[in-house]
């Protein structure tokens, strides 16, 4: 079993009368590339979150690598190889795009973090900061604070800054939401580029991008799984066309 | 790099006047209110730590200050340590206070954080104004605290007594530059910043958060310590919670999260103090009208204000060299 | 029987004083740390008119009047322009509210004990159920019930009160429909200080009137409201009763461990059950 890198058992999140998540069950191999489609309220996001570990009231269990990570807090399974990015850009905003490179560093190199001026320590980090400005493109802005960014490159900060401890699971949610037109391109490039050798999940409505980028696509409607398949597969599926593709048409 | 030279432009005069001090023939009130500003001081720097680094707002800091008191005087008066053993005690009993503080505060967040804080700090007071009387003196509190004693130097001598609470101060000072420089401190701001992010990549936030409380406690046990010492005396109020509030206007009116915020703050309140109450006895009234204005038009505090003044300065100048496109 | 009374008379001041704070909290998501100095202005001000007047009536009328301005003029000149900054500067300008209002009690009245006479048509006593009860305490119950009766008919079924729950669920819509959401504002904010004012007037010849009243009374709100559950009138009611009747016990019984039982439990809920102990929470999950 250990070909699966995450696995939910009847996951159920409610709130109130009503549920985000229906019952899920499904599991995600490793190294694989899963495209989480559906409407908006499908419980997309929610799901991430609870394999992220945000939505921690939830029935049902959660499997990562074999090991059940139910009741694991979110630093943990971060430590257990889940990256996690989110749909609002959360980045440390006041800071350098160099430190919140080398933040994200730190929790890669060390548990322990020093309480003193470290420079043998912050020397070790350099290397990996370097590659992650070089990969996301963001080199030349190394010095700026992040916060003052267009949003185009906060989003690919986001993913550096996600990538960063070097994650075999990652959870991506929306990260072309917000991107100009002309740099969809080369952000998925970057997606597929860092996509390879790790399991991902990725939310996103650009339907040519999720479509190109996934090897299986999973659609929610109403909280439940409604089909699972391969790209071409769900877009002949008639199913899907009603509850997802039909309403996006009309 | 940018705040780092802010911090030693301001730094450097301020390190001027209390190294010059003593020589310009100062009276003993004079010395005495420099002690205190610097002894506040180090409360506020330490209250910052939760406040302006963490962004909590604690109303729990007085019992911290009050149990370093408490601690020095029991020390020294009725188990017959030294000063050094008094001061180390009172570190720990605020470092302490503040563990214990952090298992109820910190699962709980903004408003009823302040709240738990402030409902924790009341019960110590008021168990130290009546069911520990033995022990605090009650109402009456414990007159006649040590002050320290090195090698035959008279402390009880103003002068004297103004370089060791300087060189504290020094070190604190010190010691708050470098954690603030460290990996420790970045993981710190960063959770300010983003909380969210920063337990998604791996961060045990609430463990840092503890720390930094514990941290935080100890630095405000050390100032209770040297508050009593100066005052030669400790009583209950040192507990209450309007002493939180105290110290929460001075760090606010300074700048929180700043360097140099907490210890500007000090100094203005008691300088604005002394002068106030030089021509009216109603100076606490006014002190809090200014805070009032001072909180509404100068959120960021005086040297936040600065900060972001001197900031804009250079990239004025830089753009003007034509250093940054 | 009189422990009952007087347990009851308490709760019911302390639902008069926190109800305002209450109030302002569920509907402008504010904690104002100057309830308590709101109180005791007013606790002076009724203690003024009465002695200048005669008149008990006037002073209670008077101290909600003046103490719903003052709370009017604090929400206009420095609360208003807070409220899209983090809540902490909310919290921390009341505290500076409390400092420039017991400034104005100190040059007005100075720094003195006042003691405020009792109304003589209240002043006497009347035997009931075997034990001799202070009317004055009775007079308390009864009028604190009918203002809470008054309150609830206030938010629950009157347009005002439609419009306050509609402006703290969505301050931004109700701005959007045309509907005067600063006003409102200021309007809870008045009638919560108020309703300090009038607890004041009401304590005054209960209690000295003295200037620590702004800042232990302060704490007394605190544990109601965070019993009750912020925000939560009916929580209040509840709250406010509950701690009356195990101060007027707790007094008579084991005076020295009261507070520190009020204070105990006031924790344990915190942590327990932020939402207050009366919160019948909808679980999922």
């Amino acid at each position: 079993m250990s070909d699966i890198a995450l696995k939910c058992d009847g996951v159920t999140v409610s709130y109130g009368a009503l549920n985000a998540i229906d019952d899920v069950s499904h599991s995600f191999a490793q190294g694989r590339i899963y495209g989480l489609i559906g409407p908006n309220g499908a419980g997309k996001t929610t799901l991430l979150n609870v394999l992220a570990g945000r939505q921690m009231r939830h029935r049902g269990s959660i499997h990562c690598f074999g090991a059940d990570i139910t009741r694991t807090p979110p630093h943990e399974r971060a430590h257990l190889g889940i990256g996690r990015s989110f749909q609002i850009t959360k980045i440390f905003a006041e800071m350098t795009v160099l430190d919140n490179l080398r933040i994200a560093a730190q929790i890669k190199h060390s548990r322990f973090q020093p309480f003193w001026i470290a420079p043998r320590y912050e020397r070790r980090l350099a290397g990996d900061i370097d590659a992650m400005l070089e990969l996301t493109g963001l080199s030349a802005r190394r010095d700026d604070i992040a916060g003052t960014l267009s949003y185009g490159l906060q989003r690919a900060l986001e993913l550096g800054i996600t990538l960063m401890p070097d994650p075999r699971i990652l959870l991506l949610d929306e990260p072309l939401a917000g991107v100009g037109q002309h740099e969809i391109a080369s952000s998925t490039r970057l997606i597929k580029a860092v996509s390879a050798g790790r399991t991902v999940l990725l939310i996103e409505h650009n339907m040519d991008a999720i479509m190109s980028l996934s090897e299986e696509i999973v659609v929610m409607s109403n909280g439940r799984v409604i089909a699972v398949g391969a790209p071409e597969q769900i877009r002949n599926d008639a199913t899907v066309r009603s509850v997802y593709l039909g309403e996006e048409e009309s | 790099m940018n705040a780092s030279r802010f911090d030693l432009w301001l730094g450097l005069p301020l390190a001027a006047i209390a190294l010059l001090l003593p020589f310009t023939g100062p009276s003993d009130f004079m010395l005495n209110l420099a002690t205190l500003v610097m002894i506040w001081a180090v409360f506020a720097i330490g209250f910052d730590f939760v406040f302006g680094l963490l962004g909590m707002v604690s109303f729990g800091h007085a019992s911290f200050l009050g149990l370093g008191g408490y601690a020095l005087a029991l020390a020294t008066q009725m188990w017959g340590l030294p000063f050094c053993a008094g001061v180390s005690l009172a570190i720990v009993a605020g470092a302490l206070c503040a563990w214990l503080f952090s298992f109820f505060a910190l699962r709980v967040s903004g408003i009823f954080f302040a709240l738990v804080t402030l409902a924790l700090s009341q019960l110590l007071y008021i168990l130290a104004d009546s069911k520990l009387r033995a022990w605090t003196g009650g109402a009456d509190g414990l007159p006649g605290v040590a002050r320290p004693g090195l090698g035959g130097i008279d402390f009880f001598d103003s002068t004297l007594f103004y370089w060791y609470v300087l060189a504290v101060f020094a070190l604190v000072m010190a010691a708050v530059v470098v954690l603030r420089r460290s990996p420790f401190g970045r993981v710190i701001a960063g959770i300010r910043q983003n909380e969210t992010r920063a337990e998604q990549l791996g961060f045990d936030v609430h463990r840092y958060k503890q720390i930094t409380f514990i941290v935080s406690g100890g630095i405000s046990g050390l100032a209770g310590a040297l508050l009593a010492s100066l005052l030669m005396y400790v009583n209950p109020q040192m507990l209450h919670w309007t002493t939180s509030g105290d110290v929460i206007i001075m760090t606010l009116l300074g700048g929180a999260g700043t360097l140099w915020g907490p210890v500007i703050g000090v100094l203005a309140f008691e300088v604005l103090k002394e002068w106030l109450s030089g021509w009216t006895q109603y100076w606490y009234g006014i002190l809090g009208l200014i805070f009032i204005l001072a909180t509404l038009f100068f959120p960021k505090g005086i040297v936040g204000e600065l900060q972001e003044r001197y900031g804009q300065w250079r990239d004025k100048a830089a753009r003007r060299d034509g250093r940054i496109s | 029987m009189s422990t009952l009374i007087i347990g009851l008379s308490l709760g019911m001041l302390l639902f008069l004083l926190a109800s305002g704070l209450t109030l302002i909290f569920g509907m402008l998501g504010v904690i104002n740390f100057a309830h308590g100095a709101l109180y005791m202005l007013g606790a002076y001000i009724a203690f003024d008119i009465g002695r200048h007047t005669g008149s008990f009536v006037a002073g209670l009328i008077g101290a909600t009047v003046l103490v719903a301005l003052a709370g009017a003029l604090i929400e206009r000149l420095a609360l208003r322009p807070l409220y899209d900054r983090p809540h902490f500067y909310q919290l921390i300008l009341t505290f500076g509210v409390i400092l420039v209002i017991s400034e104005v009690v100190k040059v007005v009245w100075g720094l003195g004990y006042q003691e405020s006479t009792m109304p003589p048509a209240l002043a006497g006593t009347v035997d009931m159920f075997g034990s001799t009860i202070p009317v004055y305490r009775l007079f308390v119950i009864g009028f604190g019930a009918l203002v809470s009766g008054g309150l609830f008919l206030l938010i629950e079924k009157s347009t005002f009160g439609m419009l306050v729950r509609a402006a703290s669920s969505d301050g931004e819509m109700v701005r959007l429909l045309g509907l005067p959401v600063a006003s409102v504002r200021m309007a809870v904010f008045a009638l919560g200080s108020g309703l300090a004012g009038l607890a004041g007037a009401i304590a005054a010849p209960l209690f000295p009137i003295e200037l620590g009243m702004a800042t232990n009374t302060i704490i007394d709100c605190f544990i109601v409201v965070i019993l009750g559950g912020l925000g939560n009138i009916r929580g209040a009611v509840a709250a406010s009763l509950l701690i009356g009747l195990v101060r007027a016990i707790g007094y008579s019984y084991m005076p020295s461990w009261v507070d520190i039982l009020t204070f105990s439990l006031l924790i344990a809920t915190l942590l327990t059950r932020p939402q207050g102990l009366f919160f019948r929470a909808t679980r999922s999950a």
